[in-house]
């Protein structure tokens, strides 16, 4: 009895702090933004209107639908440049070599985002580097704008994720026996059929992992979209920005916010059940 | 009488920079027999193996299966088919589909052919009943009989095993190792075993080559290769030996015996390469060949007990023979039986060997034996 | 091993060693641009490289104003470095909390709680800047209304607010760090202690916090560029000078042209964050070895 008092004492000295954290931080917050989006501004009546809002508007449903394809196309081509270069690194290209290109991958993304968007405004910009250097080959005698279109997305969300597709395909293509490799060789299975029926299926949970992770982060993106594409970007999360810093609706912003929310929840469920991936497990 | 051979493989060298892993080895093997290769870890036994299964390729020499020379086709096109030591089964596949693999990759054989090959294998390798499961949910032994029927589902001219049964524990690798045998009589498929493991290699094998150091030290029967090594490192490495190093050759009996003198004690001793009168040399006596009689008798040494370890079926015994002007003891092996002496520590015993047709003791010029820090 | 070793010498290696340089080109191509660009001695940050210069880091003029010399970039940069110091702090001891939470106790829902913690690193950003806006918002309001005006000050948009926000997501970070370093220590090693005499807490702090080190440390350059570098939720928190961080105000001035002073801040960044990134990099080996 004593000592189930003695653990329980333990218990609480560092399930409270971990209480306070989560709930005061991340429960409570979500909770309170969930409750808003269901208020009016003016009249502080519980209503629909917020959310009527959204569907009544052809402009926001446009943004939205236009987001979230965007999104989807990113991450799948993320993944298609992503998966070659995990699976080289991992499985064609020594050790050593191994640390040096994880670096050369991996450091340029602790490097804030601003400074990573910064750089490809002074490589794509109509007086910027890319500009000069066609100019200076003689493909054009003046200057070509790149900023401010949809590849101009495109190109710097995959540049700002494909690290974090990158790494969870490393994990589990790392934890693939080899032997399992040579195995499929062995019993008379060519490039195509050992990817297909070994190599692919075993990096399943880490291509899960990677998938959904640049898809939240493509959804959620803010910085690269609106510096990159201006005016004409076009992202569901100016919306957000737009209503709680312009506008100060918190209101409807919580609104917007509860359906990207909700958005990008379903869209990882639903793949989470198509390709019979457990996500707990995954990660 | 010439038999067929189903591998043969000739001055197969490996180099990785300066080492040579497998150095200008050659051997055959005869069809439908078990063939083992047997060495201590890194000697070069894998390198060998995963050359002949195509993941490493030869530095220098040729390999033939079945007479067709091998060394530029890919793994995936040659007659041969590796247990991989680990197994190397399919995790994201059920029992079934890991024995159809190979089948599925040939193509041109329909499905309900393709089950019922595989059925067939797997019924030989007693697994039946288990086709769905997944490979983890099926227990050690039964992963070895499925990697088993994998391979030889698609009939192989030779199977590869790389030690798989180093990772099951030891009552079942026991089992399995009588059943491995069986099943290569059964099926009359050549076996080429690779293993540290000279119980293993020694029970099933009807040829074992010894190989040290990348080097081919012996290719023999079990029996020839336990009774007669060729080299100083096959007496040392194949079975229980005792071991007098630094002994002198007094004169030669006839041209397989010799005579040796270690501090005064006199053995005949086969001669394992050519010695001369004045060679220095070590000695290897079997404990299990050597003849032990309470008291002082005739002929034979004398000694005195020094240590009595019990072991179920047989005693091992440490003696000291108190004839010899140099500190000498050695190893006897007694058997339980119902003649077998009563003894103590301390008691005094004579000691005889090598007066059967059998040879006991082997002799080898000198090498220094390797210190615990190189170990 | 052995594809390279077989099948893929020769030209198709070639073909796939190539593919990575070209992803590594992506990847790293346009900061080496920016970098180098930050030495070229003309106003446009642009090709063609006119000289070397110095003057977007030291000079003073008004056409050439040096990141040295800007007081506002310099007080960004203050402040980043003062918020990343209390999220790593805050952030690093609530990791070890919750480390020790989830590998040594056992209660009812801990599954539940640990999904939970995981949700901080997967909401939006903004979502997670927008929803602690609007609860601590409604908070200082009730809290004006209680004691006064001003005594929910601190729950409004500032130093505090940030440093709040931030440690939400980034203390997941820091948990999942350490909890994995945790969960590979042998806790007889603790009772080995407790044994030898050493009181419970004694050997807590002596056997498995020194065990934790390599993670602890590795967390903590972790926190401190996360925050350093976040810009979705900070954006919502921060309020007057004293918490506009550094991706705060590149990101208004980057609204606005391009001068090669942010080519200067950025070769400060890339090379401060190169360092922090390595130390941890080696650190991640060092813990690996062990």
């Amino acid at each position: 009895m004593l000592e189930k008092i003695k653990n329980s004492k333990g218990l609480m000295l560092v399930l409270v702090p971990h209480l306070v954290w989560i709930g005061v931080l991340f429960v409570l917050p979500h909770i309170k933004l969930f409750g808003l989006s269901f208020v009016d501004r003016r009249s502080g009546e519980v209503t629909l209107g917020n959310y009527m809002k959204f569907f009544e508007s052809e402009l926001y449903r446009d943004v939205f639908m236009h987001t979230a394809l965007f999104a989807i196309l990113v991450t799948l081509i993320t993944l298609a440049i992503a998966f070659p270069t995990a699976f080289i690194i991992t499985k064609i290209l020594g050790k050593k070599m191994k640390a040096a290109l994880l670096l050369g991958i991996v450091l340029p993304y602790w490097i804030s985002e601003l400074i990573r968007v910064f750089a490809w405004m002074v490589l794509l910009r109509e007086t910027g580097v890319v500009s000069y250097m066609l100019q200076a080959i003689g493909v054009t005698s003046q200057n070509i704008e790149f900023l401010y279109q949809n590849g101009t997305i495109v190109i710097g969300l995959v540049y700002t994720s494909i690290l974090f597709m990158i790494i969870p395909i490393m994990n589990s293509l790392d934890s693939l026996d080899n032997s399992l490799i040579e195995a499929s060789y062995d019993l008379g299975g060519n490039f195509w059929s050992t990817m297909k029926e070994i190599i692919i299926p075993h990096a399943a949970p880490g291509i899960m992992v990677g998938s959904v992770m640049v898809f939240m982060l493509n959804l959620g993106n803010y910085v690269t979209v609106t510096l990159l594409g201006g005016k004409n970007s076009l992202w569901f999360t100016e919306n957000i920005y737009n209503q709680f810093i312009v506008r100060f609706n918190h209101n409807q912003g919580a609104a917007f916010g509860v359906i990207l929310l909700t958005f990008s929840v379903l869209v990882v469920w639903i793949s989470l059940k198509v390709t019979g991936q457990d996500m707990a497990e995954a990660m | 009488m010439t038999q067929e051979i189903d591998v043969s493989v000739s001055n197969l060298t490996k180099q990785w920079g300066d080492v040579k892993a497998v150095n200008n080895v050659s051997f055959d093997v005869p069809k439908g027999s078990f063939f083992s290769v047997l060495g201590p870890s890194a000697s070069g036994k894998t390198t060998v193996l995963r050359m002949i299964a195509g993941f490493e390729t030869p530095t220098a020499g040729d390999m033939f299966i079945g007479g067709q020379r091998i060394n530029d086709l890919p793994a995936n096109k040659r007659p041969c088919n590796l247990v991989f030591q680990r197994l190397a089964l399919f995790p994201m596949m059920n029992v079934i589909d890991n024995v159809t693999f190979g089948l599925r990759r040939r193509g041109g054989i329909d499905k309900a052919e393709m089950e019922r090959m595989a059925n067939d294998v797997l019924a030989r390798v007693d697994m039946k009943g288990l086709n769905e499961r997944k490979i983890s949910q099926i227990s050690g032994g039964q992963q070895q009989r499925v990697a088993l029927a994998r391979s030889l589902v698609l009939d192989p001219t030779v199977l590869l095993l790389d030690e798989p049964l180093s990772a099951l524990d030891l009552k079942l690798r026991q089992d399995m190792k009588l059943e491995l045998k069986r099943l290569q009589a059964r099926m009359g498929t050549t076996f080429m075993y690779i293993t540290h493991d000279q119980t293993i290699a020694l029970a099933m094998s009807d040829t074992i080559a010894v190989i040290n150091f990348g080097k081919l030290e012996q290719v023999a029967s079990p029996d020839t290769l336990y009774r007669e090594p060729a080299t100083h490192f096959v007496a040392s490495f194949v079975g229980e030996n005792n071991r007098w190093n630094n002994g002198k050759v007094v004169e030669l009996v006839d041209e397989k015996t010799c005579r040796v003198d270690f501090g005064g004690i006199l053995s005949n001793a086969r001669m394992g390469e050519k010695l001369q009168p004045g060679d220095n040399i070590d000695l290897f006596i079997r404990p299990e060949m050597i003849l032990l009689k309470p008291g002082k008798q005739k002929p034979g040494s004398l000694g005195k007990i020094k240590e009595i370890n019990f072991d179920g079926s047989h005693s091992l015994v440490v003696v000291d023979l108190v004839e010899s002007k140099i500190p000498l003891s050695i190893n006897v092996k007694l058997q339980h039986t119902e003649e077998t002496p009563e003894i103590a520590i301390g008691d005094t015993v004579t000691l005889s060997w090598g007066r059967t047709k059998r040879p006991a003791a082997n002799a080898f010029l000198h090498i220094e034996p390797p210190t615990d820090e190189e170990e | 091993m052995f594809i390279v070793k077989n099948k893929f010498k020769s030209l198709s290696y070639w073909f796939y060693y190539s593919y990575v340089v070209l992803v590594l080109i992506f990847t790293a191509g346009p900061l080496l641009v920016t970098f180098i660009l930050a030495f070229n001695n003309s106003p446009a940050a642009s090709f063609p490289w006119q000289g070397f210069t110095l003057d977007w880091f030291s000079s003073s003029t008004p056409e050439r104003e040096g990141l040295f010399n800007d007081p506002r970039m310099m007080m960004a940069i203050g402040t980043s470095l003062k918020v990343a110091t209390a999220v790593t702090i805050i952030s690093i001891l609530l990791g070890i909390n919750n480390a020790f939470l989830f590998v040594r106790e056992k209660f009812v829902g801990k599954e539940f709680l640990y999904m939970l913690m995981l949700g901080p690193l997967v909401v939006p950003g903004v979502v997670l800047g927008t929803s602690i806006l609007s609860f601590t918002h409604s908070i200082a309001n009730s809290l004006d209304m209680a004691f006064g005006a001003g005594a929910g000050t601190f729950l409004r948009p500032g130093f505090w607010l940030v440093v709040l926000g931030q440690v939400s997501f980034v203390a997941t970070t820091t948990t999942l760090v350490i909890t994995a370093r945790l969960r590979k220590f042998d806790q007889s090693l603790e009772e080995a202690a407790m044994d030898l005499g050493s009181t419970r807490a004694r050997a807590i702090l002596s056997i498995t916090l020194r065990f934790l080190t390599p993670a602890i440390v590795g967390a903590a350059i972790v926190a401190f560029l996360f925050s350093f570098e976040n810009f979705n939720t900070t954006y919502f928190l921060s309020g007057p000078a004293d918490s506009t961080t550094v991706p705060i105000i590149l990101y208004s001035r980057l609204r606005f042209g391009l001068s090669p002073q942010i080519n200067a801040v950025s070769v400060l960044l890339m090379v401060s964050t190169g360092i922090l990134g390595l130390i941890a990099f080696l650190f991640q080996k060092g813990d690996d070895a062990a």
